[in-house]
């Protein structure tokens, strides 16, 4: 039983445990306090305030958001991300949109990791645009330039906007230095690049730029050689891989890789590119393809080798069926892009026993799906 | 690990900032890491002396809370967190509080690296924190309003698009 103690003894006082213990903390927490320093909890250290913020249900963010500028810069930082993955809280949702038969009207549908249809995102902002690039980056949507169609005329854009999971909330980024669409864009080593596409007037762009998340800014780096549209990138081992689409160099369709290398901005090319790929997607270590000469085979690229497999593609139903890829649970799900009643999503599991790779699943996106994105927050 | 013959002593005295002595079972403060390394560290010395841990940071109010979980949780296997009975327990020891007292306890599992009551106190601010609306959450944690007017109004207008 811990007590108080009445007898006197003869006690050896243990002084060494306290030089070194969280020395650190306190020192930045008292100078935190001379710098007209406000707690995010009046009364805890903001380390363990910040845990307290991370572990609450997420359909709370947006109240906490709404509380002050300090609540509401934490909730949207990468720490914030980062704390509640280490806690073990980060969930993983498949953001797809959908588009209605008249190829009007889209919107993001979030399905959860079982595949129910969790919530719609609120419009995207800006005009209706085709033709951008999207990714995910530490909980954040990109939503990056495109084409807009009025009277018939195509006009490129060079907006950026952002979706933010925890506020539920689109805001607009800066925007790219040149506008574009039908590009190629990847994350690399936690910038996001931007590559080739079209241009003002249809012209056809060799130039690319990068985005750095934590300054808001787009910075042109090295072109490619030629200019390339229509293509894709990705992202491994700190290199970029610009793949597919068309350049100005080759007759029909390139087969060549641009890969450009961060660390000495440089481009350089590699020859066994795969062509004319109508949705992709990275997996693992591996990139997945699916190539419009042959919707029955999985194009498998393996970056360590720069080799290509291919994996046989188990037809159902109808032979027309176009996919579009999705990823949720370390699972590759082949989404139909048209709206096919009878089918069922297949899905591929890589880590599957040999011979039960392939399943079908009930998860499905309620309309067309013109991309998904994985989204861990 | 302590492993010298002379660590025969099973219990240690800590003190609290208030200048109160504590004498607690091994075992029991050992659910702080900062108290085992305290003990650890003068095991190594070899000395026969009953140890005395001081702790400056933590009043005696707290710190019987502090021992109070402690000897709860020593009765319990390390990977028995997830023991209904112990989280029944966990749960009716801090429903008592004020916010006041939560928050020193939590400042106290902090420094006395007690992880697991860390956790749970924190788990049960993020608890708190879940069920109420903006107002109530400045007004508990004495959090200022530093939004201009039209900040908070673009603010609601987008929570308005709730989540579906």
């Amino acid at each position: 039983m811990p007590g108080f103690i009445s007898e006197k003894r003869r006690l050896t006082e243990s002084s060494m445990c306290f030089s070194n213990h969280s020395k650190d903390a306190h020192e930045t927490r008292s100078q935190a306090v001379n710098d007209c320093y406000v707690p995010i909890l009046p009364g805890l250290p903001d380390d363990v305030a910040k845990l307290c913020l991370a572990l609450v249900p997420r359909t709370s963010f947006p109240t906490m958001g709404a509380v002050s500028n300090l609540w509401r810069s934490f909730i949207r930082s990468k720490e914030f991300i980062t704390i509640r993955k280490q806690v073990g809280l980060l969930e993983e949702w498949l953001y797809v949109l959908t588009i209605d038969d008249e190829g009007k009207e889209s919107q993001w549908e979030v399905l959860d990791c079982f595949g129910n249809r969790d919530r719609i995102l609120p419009p995207m902002p800006g005009e209706f645009k085709m033709g951008f690039g999207v990714l995910v980056h530490h909980g954040k949507l990109l939503v990056m330039a495109g084409r807009t169609v009025s009277d018939g005329a195509a006009s490129p854009t060079a907006d950026v906007y952002q979706y933010d999971s925890s506020l539920n909330r689109w805001s607009k980024l800066s925007s790219m230095n040149v506008a574009r669409y039908d590009f190629a864009c990847a994350e690399v080593g936690g910038m996001i690049y931007a590559v080739g596409g079209y241009g003002l007037d249809g012209e056809s762009l060799c130039s690319a730029e990068v985005y750095n998340p934590d300054t808001d800014e787009w910075t042109l780096i090295e072109s490619l050689r030629r200019p390339r549209w229509g293509c894709f990138a990705c992202g491994f081992e700190g290199k970029l891989y610009v793949m597919g689409g068309r350049s100005s160099f080759t007759i029909g369709n390139s087969k060549f890789v641009d890969v450009y290398d961060p660390d000495n901005h440089s481009w350089c090319k590699m020859k066994n590119g795969c062509v004319m790929v109508t949705t992709h997607a990275v997996l693992g270590k591996k990139l997945y393809c699916m190539e419009w000469k042959n919707q029955r085979k999985l194009a498998v690229f393996n970056p360590d080798d720069n080799s290509w497999d291919t994996i046989p593609v188990p037809v159902t139903g109808s032979l027309s069926i176009g996919f579009r890829f999705g990823i949720l649970d370390g699972k590759l799900l082949l989404f139909s892009i048209k709206h096919e009643p009878g089918y069922r999503t297949l899905l591929y599991d890589p880590e599957a026993a040999p011979g039960s790779e392939w399943k079908t699943t009930d998860i499905k996106p309620s309309g067309s799906c013109l991309c998904s994105v994985t989204m861990k927050a | 690990m302590a492993s010298s013959s002379s660590s025969s002593l099973s219990r240690v005295v800590v003190k609290s900032s208030d200048n109160n002595l504590f004498v607690v079972n091994k075992k029991v403060a050992s659910q702080s890491q900062l108290l085992k390394q305290c003990i650890d560290n003068m095991e190594e010395k070899g000395t026969n002396d009953v140890i005395l841990i001081p702790l400056s940071n933590v009043t005696s109010n707290i710190l019987t809370l502090v021992l109070e979980y402690c000897e709860k949780h020593a009765d319990f296997a390390d990977d028995d967190n997830n023991n209904q009975e112990l989280k029944q327990w966990d749960h009716e020891f801090l429903k008592k509080f004020d916010y006041a007292t939560l928050n020193s306890l939590t400042m106290a599992a902090d420094y006395m690296v007690t992880k697991s009551l860390l956790n749970l106190c924190c788990q049960f601010i993020a608890d708190s924190i879940k069920d109420l609306t903006v107002q109530q959450i400045r007004q508990i944690f004495d959090i200022k309003n530093d939004f201009t007017p039209q900040e908070e109004a673009d603010i609601k207008n987008e929570n308005a698009w709730a989540f579906r």
